[in-house]
């Protein structure tokens, strides 16, 4: 009895840490988005925590071409290159990170070690390199320029990942496909990716976001909107001798609206890449 | 050798299925990581500006060594990446710690909790500017209600600094609380059960149970947050700029700036070397310090 009434006190007291904890890390975005939707009046006077006005004017006005930003542009070459880049994934990452999860070759621990390896170096010190590469080869404002980059960011990553996830297939269910007469790729198709799609789809939605929220690369090689993605655009305003809040709300909710997706709908398998990714090492 | 000629595309495609997957993925690391990781150690070691451009061995190190702007920034980046590993290990520590006790709705908790992850980095950066705007944030609002707010933060070089590095580790949480409460999942409850019949404290139990157990997930979750925080540009960029003055510039910038505003591309190589090697010594000092201890029970 009197433990059943230090429990309720202690799950009281948890729920109470964490709504404030929520309440307060929430909150700043809450603010992003309530600004978003509110006339330059209201944005431009005191404070309000709830809006007295409701109005689209500011994604009008974003994602109609002003002051040099194309919104709509930036839109489309998020899509296209974050879209460009999950597939590739797809396709190297997952036949690849099936050889090294199922098969023994000379060179893998070299190759396994690589993966890690890059992951380590930090974006930021491959920039010039980057830059000069591209500048050579006239691959400055090019998708093509982006998705290679994003090749280094994230297929190590993704490989790191669907081996974790394919780790844990059997080796008989592709072993007993073989007996049955299949090739291999056909034991991989027919038996281990069926087998495997919860992580498949862990790692295609870590990829579609993180690359989808880089930033330093479309700032570096990008300089007109040909290529340019929307975290820069969003940067853009900075700039700006008079920076137009209402705007500039709107423009970081369109840049955040895979996260906000993610999150309600596939946050299981956002949440297990995560983990799969981080645990082990 | 007769034989072979009448293989099949399907039988060669089977018999060398390791070697056709791992080759694109070899070329691919191979042109996107390693061409370019060579690149930068070459480039450290020439004078690369608009117009010129040759040999000088270590030069560009020496110069990166005498600059004072460097030293600070670079000290700086530790304090920046320091204090948000510190503060969002303890705070997301916390919120694990907490979530994990049998209570209703915890996925739902997991959820909101990840979303400051989720947002790209600039747009943290940016949310964080606009909350705490001196004259129409709401965060502003809030601390003017409990006294102390309608100040410009980021004009104010400590309070700038303080603000940076309250968004990175608001961006950090998540993930450490994540990671962790997945930790925290694995410890067998009888163990904490059996030593509270031994009558041993909270505190007891933190130390020689939690703890012990949690050193794996800790160090791999940290290494990542302490690594990331001392690479960071983006968030910086948009929340403060590196200003006031130079008051909240960080060791990525210094390698951009070099690049794009100087046009000294051999310098900011040389500087992405630098970072390079401080990563690493992130890496190993992890790895010393944070060894997962393989003790048997006393």
């Amino acid at each position: 009895m009197k433990s059943r009434k230090k429990n309720l006190l202690k799950s009281r007291s948890a729920y109470a840490a964490i709504l404030l904890f929520l309440i307060i890390t929430n909150l700043p975005i809450y603010w992003m988005y309530i600004t978003s939707f509110k006339t330059q009046e209201e944005v431009y006077g005191n404070p309000t925590w709830v809006p007295k006005s409701f109005t689209m004017q500011n994604y009008k006005e974003v994602l109609s071409a002003q002051q040099g930003r194309n919104f709509t542009f930036y839109l489309r070459n998020s899509l296209g290159i974050s879209s460009i880049v999950t597939a590739i994934m797809l396709v190297l990452g997952t036949t690849s990170a099936y050889a090294f999860s199922h098969f023994r070759f000379r060179g893998s621990g070299l190759l396994l070690f690589l993966i890690i390896a890059s992951r380590i170096i930090p974006p930021i010190s491959l920039i010039i390199p980057y830059f000069k590469i591209s500048e050579t080869l006239h691959l400055r404002d090019t998708w093509f320029a982006l998705i290679w980059v994003n090749v280094y960011l994230y297929l190590p990553f993704a490989v790191w990942l669907l081996k974790e996830f394919f780790d844990t297939v059997p080796a008989e269910l592709p072993e007993s496909a073989r007996v049955d007469g299949c090739t291999n790729a056909q034991a991989f198709v027919r038996v281990v990716l069926p087998n495997s799609l919860p992580g498949i789809a862990s790692a295609a939605i870590l990829v579609f976001l993180l690359s989808w929220n880089h930033f330093l690369f479309p700032l570096v090689l990008t300089s007109t909107e040909k290529a340019r993605t929307i975290p820069v655009g969003v940067y853009d305003y900075v700039g700006d001798y008079f920076v137009n809040w209402g705007n500039m709300a709107a423009a970081g909710v369109i840049a955040s609206m895979p996260a906000l997706i993610f999150l309600i709908l596939f946050s299981r398998w956002l949440i297990s890449g995560l983990l799969s990714g981080a645990l082990k090492e | 050798m007769k034989q072979r000629r009448n293989l099949t595309i399907s039988q060669f495609f089977d018999k060398h299925f390791v070697t056709i997957t791992i080759a694109p993925f070899v070329i691919a690391i191979a042109a996107a990581c390693v061409v370019p990781l060579v690149m930068v150690f070459i480039e450290s070691l020439f004078v690369d500006r608009p117009g010129e451009f040759f040999f000088v061995g270590f030069k560009n190190f020496l110069d990166i060594s005498t600059d004072r702007a460097f030293h600070a920034d670079l000290l700086r980046t530790i304090e920046y990446s320091g204090l948000s590993s510190l503060f969002s290990f303890v705070i997301g520590l916390a919120m694990a710690m907490v979530l994990n006790q049998s209570i209703r709705g915890r996925g739902f908790f997991r959820v909101w909790a990840l979303y400051p992850w989720a947002v790209p980095p600039v747009v943290a950066g940016f949310i964080f500017k606009w909350f705490f705007n001196e004259v129409y944030g709401a965060g502003n609002d809030l601390l003017i209600r409990i006294g102390i707010g309608g100040v410009n933060w980021l004009s104010q070089p400590d309070i700038a600094m303080v603000l940076l590095i309250a968004c990175d580790t608001w961006v950090r949480i998540p993930f450490v609380l994540i990671i962790l409460l997945a930790g925290l999942q694995t410890i067998p409850k009888v163990l904490y059960e059996a030593a509270e019949i031994d009558g041993a404290s909270p505190v007891r139990l933190f130390r020689h149970i939690t703890i012990p157990y949690l050193i794996a997930p800790i160090r791999v979750a940290m290494l990542v947050v302490t690594m990331f925080s001392f690479r960071m540009m983006d968030i910086m960029m948009i929340l403060t700029g590196g200003g006031p003055g130079r008051a909240t510039h960080l060791f990525a910038a210094y390698i951009y700036k070099q690049g794009f505003r100087f046009l000294h591309f051999g310098r900011s190589a040389a500087a992405s070397v630098i970072m390079i090697f401080a990563t690493l010594l992130i890496v190993a000092a992890y790895n010393i310090f944070l060894k997962p201890r393989v003790k048997e029970s006393r």
